[in-house]
């Protein structure tokens, strides 16, 4: 009896009775982030019928795939994902080549104007994409570029080139010089220092502006909506948005749609959001 | 000596940085040049005149259009609002998730979620929570008594704006709070065992050490986030597109709808410069402020 008391007795200190109104925050909140998602999947499941229902159930009575069956039945659905998919590996593959060497040279060259090439960096950061809409959606006719994979491609490597390379730079950064130093005694050239000696050393920058520039080239829509009219050429954002407003949207097949789109992007952020952090957070804190 | 300046020659450094160069050079700094120049011109698509100059009247057109003064106060508020709630809730998130929880790993990867997510698709997903005759919040608020009538979310004028903000910082609100909890991680904890030896309150160890630490971060965090959320666009613009009666029009969903529904370029492109100095001019306070703060630290 009096060690069960004892064994109890913390569950009514003060710092127990704190400790568990934050735990009852955190979960509150959780519930607050995951019920959206919950519900759009959940309608993804339902037939037809029990989405336009008055009398509101929250599981599917007869949970079924024929809004994914549908999707992938649908040449011109999968057409947008398959663009998105092209689009998003070719940006991703130009951004982390130019950025990488681009950070590598501000961070070991010295190069005649580099801090002003630098804070042109930083001051990308601050220039509204929407003020450059007009001036591309000019450009890109003039370069026959209007309506092609190219313009979808070009736009997205010159928004997120920038960003990438401040933060692959702050990687650079944190090697010390006597790596390189100690390959150029041994007889290395120095491109091949480059490729054989630092860059494994920064694969967690790399794979943090891969993740980078994955991600946001996945979920772009201004530019894709601006660059591109044409059916065949749609990203999967701009799919999913010309649905909206079109009379009778059918809410089971759209929310599959959605769920669809958002399993790449979130697959691959859960499984490397340790790099991505680090590397977000060593970006944004030295900017 | 020789050694050295081999492995700074400076030809192989040009060679890394020039094609990054280049690409900003020609596809944001001619652009940017071409915009600001547009704004100054009369370019109407649909008019079938030529474009011409004609000097600030784009911007005094800006002045004397209703719409406008709409779109410049829902974007203050859109993001006072947000930056706000981003760094209380953030906060709140971090120092809950900066000691040992149970389910830590848990909380922390469900507050991480939203931000991979395109703003897009979490539009969509708050339109179908907030369907007018099919909303589950209706039901729930009803079922606790809460409301009689049904909330009419994004119909109506008077409250569109309220639940396009929910939405938005649904999906915004990770960043704040990811960067401070990396933050506090970063306090060195001897400072707190110090405070401790000298009595310190929870509530005083708060304001003396964890505030003063996290200052220059939670500047940039407020930075980035104005700076972010003043030039947002698509999960605005797919929820509403600017309606109900311009309602929830941002600055930039007015830069859309000028340039591609009523093929204004030069009025467009006025706006679009007006953005432009808003964020400059934040990023001047923000340099000016993040200097004072490093005297006082410093």
């Amino acid at each position: 009896m009096d060690n069960h008391m004892r064994r109890r007795k913390p569950l009514f200190s003060a710092v127990n009775f704190k400790e568990s109104y934050i735990f009852l925050f955190l979960v509150v909140w959780a519930v607050i982030v995951l019920f959206p998602l919950a519900w759009a999947f959940l309608a993804s499941l339902k037939p037809r019928e029990e989405i336009f229902t008055l009398d509101l159930k929250w599981l599917p009575k007869n949970p079924t795939l024929e809004h994914y069956k549908a999707i992938f039945a649908d040449e011109k659905i999968m057409r947008f994902f398959l663009n998105t998919i092209v689009t998003s590996f070719l940006s991703t593959f130009v951004i982390v080549i130019l950025a990488t060497c681009a950070g590598y040279g501000f961070s070991r060259y010295n190069i005649k104007a580099g801090r002003a090439a630098l804070v042109v960096l930083v001051a990308c950061q601050m220039f509204p994409p929407i003020m450059f809409i007009v001036p591309y959606f000019v450009l890109m006719k003039d370069m026959q570029l209007y309506n092609t994979l190219g313009a979808l491609v070009v736009t997205r490597v010159v928004f997120y080139l920038p960003f990438c390379t401040l933060m692959i730079k702050s990687f650079f950064d944190s090697i010390p010089k006597d790596l390189e130093e100690a390959a150029t005694v041994d007889g290395c050239s120095q491109f091949g220092t480059f490729i054989r000696i630092i860059l494994p050393v920064v694969r967690t920058g790399v794979v943090t502006i891969f993740i980078f520039s994955f991600l946001n080239s996945w979920n772009e829509f201004l530019f894709s909506v601006t660059v591109v009219s044409r059916d065949s050429l749609r990203t999967i954002t701009v799919g999913l948005a010309s649905q909206v407003g079109e009379y009778g949207v059918n809410w089971g097949t759209l929310m599959a749609m959605s769920m669809m789109s958002l399993a790449p992007p979130l697959i691959i952020f859960m499984s490397m959001q340790k790099y991505f952090i680090r590397g977000l957070t060593a970006g944004a804190v030295k900017a | 000596m020789k050694k050295r300046n081999k492995l700074h020659s400076k030809t192989l450094g040009y060679v890394f940085v020039i094609p990054t160069m280049l690409v900003i050079l020609i596809f944001i700094g001619y652009p940017m040049l071409r915009g600001v120049n547009d704004s100054f011109k009369d370019i109407q698509l649909t008019s079938g005149r030529e474009p011409t100059y004609i000097g600030l009247d784009n911007y005094k057109s800006l002045l004397t259009d209703e719409v406008f003064y709409i779109a410049v106060k829902n974007s203050f508020i859109f993001v006072v609002t947000s930056v706000s709630f981003h760094l209380i809730l953030g906060f709140a998130l971090a120092l809950a998730l900066d000691r040992s929880v149970f389910g830590r790993l848990f909380f922390r990867t469900v507050n991480l979620v939203p931000w991979a997510m395109s703003g897009v698709a979490v539009g969509l997903i708050w339109m179908w929570l907030y369907h007018p005759q099919l909303s589950p919040i209706n039901d729930v608020l009803k079922n606790l008594g809460i409301i009689q009538e049904d909330l009419l979310f994004l119909s109506t004028p008077k409250s569109a704006m309220i639940y396009v903000l929910i939405a938005h910082n649904w999906r915004t609100f990770p960043f704040a709070f990811i960067v401070l909890l990396s933050g506090l991680q970063m306090i060195a904890p001897q400072l707190y065992e110090a405070a401790d030896i000298d009595g310190a309150s929870g509530f005083q160890k708060f304001f003396r050490i964890t505030i003063p630490q996290m200052m220059s971060i939670i500047l940039t965090v407020v930075l980035l986030d104005f700076v972010w959320t003043f030039v947002y666009f698509d999960l605005p613009w797919v929820m509403t597109k600017g309606g109900p009666v311009n309602s929830t029009h941002l600055m930039t969903t007015y830069v859309y709808e000028l340039a591609f529904r009523f093929f204004n370029f030069g009025k467009a492109s006025a706006l679009s410069v007006f953005i432009l100095l808003i964020n400059l001019i934040f990023s001047m306070f923000y340099i000016y402020f993040s200097k004072k703060a490093e005297e006082l630290n410093g």
